[in-house]
């Protein structure tokens, strides 16, 4: 009894006399996220959150403006031939590596052709597929080396020029040499290491404005300012990121001063977070997007008014405004309204369950005695696969679920842990999906490997295939002219809506929380926006 | 003895409150098709996150969904997971549990080796690993439920009969001729059967704070069906702005496992007149 | 002494028997569980070229067989492999977790006995009382609650209602060594596991203690006149350590293996959630790792509880 009595004293006591919880005086960033990052070299991580906490620790060739046009970074200046073929990119003098060593146009050349190594197992090679050499360089059996190519794709014209070599003309290359994705890592600490396995992995050594002090596995990840770095210290003194894997807590150390940066909170808390003092809430759109999708060479979704049904039939607007809060926008195909490659024009189909059950019933359809659709004695049921750990993408299901049966359709969801439901996309295996899919700032590389029919083992695992829509990709990838780009992908998307492959559902914003005080955020309109700025982030105090 | 037992459980206070809690509870799962004022799945989403009022008692949940109706449909739910779980553990306990300690020796040290090897993976990972097999369903909730604590459960009965193996009237029917069996089930069993009712009642409560640790980890049952245990999940995220979500499902869970305890209780006092309480 | 030692002797050639089994039959479900390793490697953009590369990298396409073999001789002399997330040395991976986990749940563990024996011991020795509700109450209270939601109404409780302490975490960055700021930290989560486990040792207390008390030859010496404080703590209380040991081992593989919901509320770097991580992400060694590791402890400390029961009791023998 008098063991309990002591202890519980000195459990005040310690519990009083401690600092008030809470980090530093505001020149420390303490960011939030839900999971852990896997691997902080930009040549082969390939996850949200190792994309993330890379992002201040490497610098790419160019990065991006408020409007997503690219701009200089470690290239202070570029210019392209007549033809559209060769890309010649003037590098920043004077830049370091953490370790001091100076930054060269050798190491452009060696993290590109390292990209390209199918030694090295990354999905980022795909976005290089304009450069001269791509096929040679990557094929399956005997690839060849960069030596023995005839035309070059990178080559080191000095110590501080860097020329491109492509095969075609395409209007994506300069969109693609920016973070979270083309990072530059250095040549004198990975020639002749395996990338995929690297102690550099775990200790990175970038150019970025940050660099990494301590790596703390599933704990915390914490970055210092990089005094040295070629556009001035940041005015941050450390970036700390904090994992806390359940998302209550994580909104808890928000408001409690432990955390001063997060995204996504849950949405319905957005608003009484916008009215407590001492946090402000930053809100962008984004490029991804979320949808309800099936193979579409299965039937019953062979056939057009089946699918055009499905569309009248989900209440998008209701949707993002009762559940969503607003902080989505409504899609009508595979481009946000935030991009240039977007046509207003093309609108997605209205809420109209009235139409979907006629043409349902056009195609066929009789509701059965329990009020399910059935043809030729078959009902109509599916089941929809997601991923079981994404919140938005499961409250999303339900909801889908419920309009479905409102018009007969009876759809059985089937929530996977991610692993499992990654193999079963890519294998084709599944009826029914409800995805949040990411996307690129710009159109070219997912709507071409999701849409174009040459890309059924990869990620038009859905099975689509419209020789039409096979063309105009391939027109708007091949030619540099945004005007003609643009042409290009609004008859595309046209073409699409009209063939209702999925219900393109919404494009949810990105959300922020962070403390009141820090200035300098920009959240830029595609995926993790936000953290291209931390390096201008500094504490005001206000 | 029966009867003096049960006229002790009729006065033992603690215990019969327990019991009325969850008789409450079952009688909620049961009546639920016919009961519940809405369907367990039907959404509006223009009523979400509504507070207890005249059309919803209980409020509406993230998509307006009737929380008092799901409250019930959920007792359907955990219930039947609890149950489940706990016969097939109750089952594969007692037996083992009763060979062990009644042949004691070879028997013992298999079935107690068994047990260790059961004990020494961490329950949350047997779970795992079995779900992501085959998959999140109720049978292979309760099924993963029972694998985790069936050994406890032998333990207990081996203990049991352990003791009571050494007592006159087993040595009595031994001398008699009785067979193994006969002692076994008609003696040592039957004499554990307090002890296993009393077993069975804490193993239910266990069953489901495991069921509801499953939805927290995104395993059990699956939306829209509704079980305590996701419900307080996905009402978590609500808890600042509309508390209701989470707290009745929180509470049925609390009461129910409380209930449960209680009549454990009782039945263990009522079952050991030198261990009974204050009435 | 022979006994004594061809029984321990015995014990452990069945520890290493069942630490094989069941190592085996963990490897072999693993590999059977749909999706591996690579949907994780390679995130959102998979494509089945990155998949089979990730794999044949891995070593995942031998024979299961082979595999097992080439995990379990590596494993015998203490190299327990790399994270295929991370390429971490799985040794090292389980070392550094251990010791939060340990912390945590041995404080737990400590804060349950000590507030649930001396509470338990009051319960039966004032059987029928207001000791005796008070200590059901506090007992049954604790045993009610999933442990994730009691954590999550500790952590509004105190650190939004009453903003005394910290939400979650080990402790500040720079203060790791700061044994106030570590405290801190750990008051809640120790709290939420360990009302939890209070329960179980305080009921086993109380009844252990009543069987005791009721016992001849605590008549005896009743009736001899011996005074009651004497009794009660003399004879009675040590026949009642058996089941509060018993229900000590039975929290072992809690103890070690983490208490996962908990630490995944608390965000605290355990074992548990390494665990539960891996299997989410089809990391096989680290899940090959913490189960050994976890069984070992989990085996050899049984043992020592069984040693200890005799020890305790001498009737009781090596059977």
């Amino acid at each position: 009894m008098i063991h309990s009595l002591v202890l519980a004293a000195l459990v005040v006591l310690l519990t009083l006399a401690g600092p008030r919880p809470g980090l530093g005086a505001g020149r420390d960033l303490v960011i939030g996220l839900g999971g852990d990052a896997t691997s902080l070299n930009p040549v082969v991580a390939t996850d949200s959150i190792s994309y993330i906490v890379e992002w201040p620790i490497f610098d790419s060739l160019l990065e991006l403006d408020a409007s997503l046009n690219v701009k200089p970074l470690l290239a202070e200046s570029w210019e392209t031939s007549r033809d559209g073929l060769t890309y010649t990119f003037k590098l920043k003098k004077g830049v370091t590596w953490h370790d001091g060593k100076p930054f060269t146009a050798r190491d452009v050349a060696f993290t590109f052709y390292s990209v390209l190594d199918p030694k090295v197992t990354t999905p980022h090679r795909a976005y290089f597929d304009a450069l001269a050499g791509f096929p040679e360089l990557t094929a399956k059996e005997n690839p060849k080396k960069p030596e023995e190519l005839s035309v070059r794709p990178i080559e080191v014209v000095d110590d501080h020029t860097v020329r491109f070599r492509l095969r075609y003309p395409s209007g994506s290359f300069l969109a693609v040499l920016v973070n979270p994705r083309a990072g530059i890592v250095p040549e004198h600490l990975l020639k002749g290491q395996d990338l995929n396995t690297a102690e550099f992995n775990r200790k990175p050594v970038g150019t970025g404005p940050f660099k990494l002090v301590e790596w703390r596995r599933a704990e915390r990840v914490v970055l210092e300012a990089n005094d040295k770095y070629h556009g001035g210290r940041p005015a941050l003194n450390r970036v700390i990121f904090r994992i806390i894997p359940d998302a209550v807590v994580l909104l808890q150390e928000l408001r409690s001063g432990g955390v001063d940066l997060m995204e996504n909170p849950p949405l319905t808390e957005v608003a009484r977070l916008k009215q407590t003092a001492g946090l402000r809430v930053l809100t962008a759109d984004n490029t991804s997007y979320t949808y309800l999708g099936w193979r579409q060479d299965v039937a019953p979704f062979t056939d057009l008014r089946v699918r055009r049904a499905l569309n009248h039939a989900v209440d998008v607007p209701s949707m993002i405004k009762e559940v969503l809060q607003g902080y989505a926008a409504p899609a009508a195909g595979q481009f946000p309204p935030s991009s240039w490659a977007y046509d207003p024009s093309v609108k997605p189909y209205p809420y109209d369950p009235a139409r979907a059950k006629t043409l349902l019933a056009e195609a066929g359809f009789k509701p059965g005695a329990d009020g399910i659709l059935t043809r030729d004695g078959k009902p109509f049921t599916f089941t929809i696969r997601h991923d079981v750990a994404n919140q938005t993408v499961k409250d999303t299901a339900v909801i889908v679920q419920e309009y479905l049966k409102r018009v007969g359709v009876d759809a059985r969801l089937e929530p996977l842990d991610w692993p499992t439901f990654v193999k079963k996309l890519f294998a084709s295996e599944f009826e029914g999906i409800v995805v949040n899919w990411t996307n690129h700032h710009d159109p070219d590389p997912f709507a071409y490997t999701i849409w174009h029919s040459s890309q059924w083992k990869g990620r038009n695992f859905a099975h689509y295939k419209n020789p039409r829509v096979d063309e105009l990709l391939e027109s708007a990838r091949r030619t540099a002219v945004v005007a003609e780009r643009k042409k290009f992908y609004g008859e595309f998307s046209k073409v699409l809506m009209e063939d209702a492959p999925y219900v393109f559902l919404y494009f949810p914003q990105q959300v922020y929380v962070t403390r009141q005080g820090y200035e300098g955020f920009v959240a830029l309109p595609t995926f993790g926006g936000i953290y291209q700025s931390l390096k201008a982030v500094r504490w005001t105090g206000k | 003895m029966r009867d003096g037992a049960l006229a002790r459980l009729l006065g033992h206070r603690r215990g019969l409150i327990g019991a009325g809690a969850v008789a409450v509870m079952l009688a909620a799962g049961v009546l639920a098709p016919v009961a519940a004022p809405y369907s367990y799945s039907s959404q509006s989403l223009t009523q979400r996150l509504r507070p207890p009022g005249r059309a919803h008692w209980l409020g509406t949940d993230g998509f307006g969904r009737d929380v008092l109706s799901r409250v019930m449909w959920g007792s359907r739910v955990s219930l039947q997971i609890g149950f489940a779980a706990t016969a097939l553990s109750l089952v594969v306990g007692t037996v083992l549990g009763g060979a062990a300690g009644y042949f004691g020796r070879g028997t013992d040290q298999a079935v107690m080796r068994a047990a260790d090897a059961f004990l020494s993976v961490p329950a949350l990972f047997l779970v795992l690993v079995v779900v992501a097999l085959f998959g999140a369903s109720l049978l292979n909730t309760a099924l993963v439920i029972a694998l985790v604590t069936w050994a406890p459960a032998a333990r207990v009965v081996r203990a049991e009969c352990l003791a009571l193996r050494a007592r006159d009237f087993v040595q009595a029917a031994r001398a008699l001729g009785a067979g193994h069996a006969r002692i076994l089930g008609r003696h040592l069993l039957l004499n554990a059967v307090p002890v296993i009712i009393v077993q069975a009642s804490l193993m239910l409560g266990q069953a489901i704070l495991i069921e509801s640790g499953l939805s927290y980890l995104g395993l059990g049952a699956q939306p829209p069906l509704p079980s305590w245990g996701n419900m307080v999940v996905e009402g978590r995220q609500f808890l600042a702005s509309a508390w209701w979500v989470a707290a009745f499902p929180g509470l049925a869970i609390f009461v129910t496992v409380l209930g449960f305890n209680l009549f454990g209780d009782g039945l263990r006092d009522a079952f050991d007149p030198a261990l009974r309480g204050a009435a | 002494m022979t006994d004594l030692r061809s029984y321990l002797l015995r014990r452990l050639g069945f520890a290493a028997l069942m630490l094989v089994g069941v190592s085996l039959i963990l490897f072999v479900l693993m590999q059977l569980a749909p999706g591996g390793p690579e949907a994780v490697l390679i995130g959102g953009e998979f494509s089945a070229e990155a998949a089979a590369q990730i794999r044949a990298r891995l070593g995942l396409d031998r024979p299961i067989a082979v595999q097992y073999v080439t995990w379990a001789s590596a494993a015998v002399h203490g190299d327990l492999g790399r994270s295929f997330k991370t390429g971490d040395p799985v040794a090292r991976l389980i070392a550094d977790r251990l010791g939060p986990t340990l912390q945590l749940t041995g404080a737990a563990l400590l804060f349950a006995v000590v507030v649930a024996v001396p509470l338990g011991v009051l319960a039966a020795v004032r059987r029928g009382t207001t000791w005796d509700t008070l200590g059901s109450a506090v007992s049954l209270f604790g045993v009610s609650f999933p442990s994730f939601w009691l954590g999550i109404m500790l952590i509004l409780l105190f650190s939004e209602a009453v903003p005394w302490l910290p939400p979650s975490g080990l402790a500040e960055y720079g203060r790791e060594s700061d044994v106030v700021s570590r405290v801190r930290h750990a008051i809640l989560p120790t709290l939420t596991l360990g009302l939890i486990q209070m329960a179980a040792v305080m009921r086993f207390t109380r009844s252990s203690l009543l069987e005791a008390l009721r016992q001849d030859y605590v008549r005896t010496a009743r009736a001899k006149g011996l005074a009651d404080a004497r009794v009660v703590w003399r004879h009675a209380l040590r026949n009642a350590l058996i089941p509060v040991v018993t229900v000590i081992g039975l929290s072992l593989p809690t103890l070690v293996g983490g208490a996962v919901l908990t630490e995944t509320v608390f965000a605290w770097p355990g074992l548990g959630r390494l665990a539960v991580g891996a299997v989410f992400e089809r990391d096989y060694p680290v899940i090959m790792g913490v189960n050994l590791v976890v069984a070992a402890v989990v085996i050899t400390a049984n043992l020592l509880t069984d040693l200890a029961y005799t020890v305790i009791d001498p009737r009781i023998s090596y059977q």
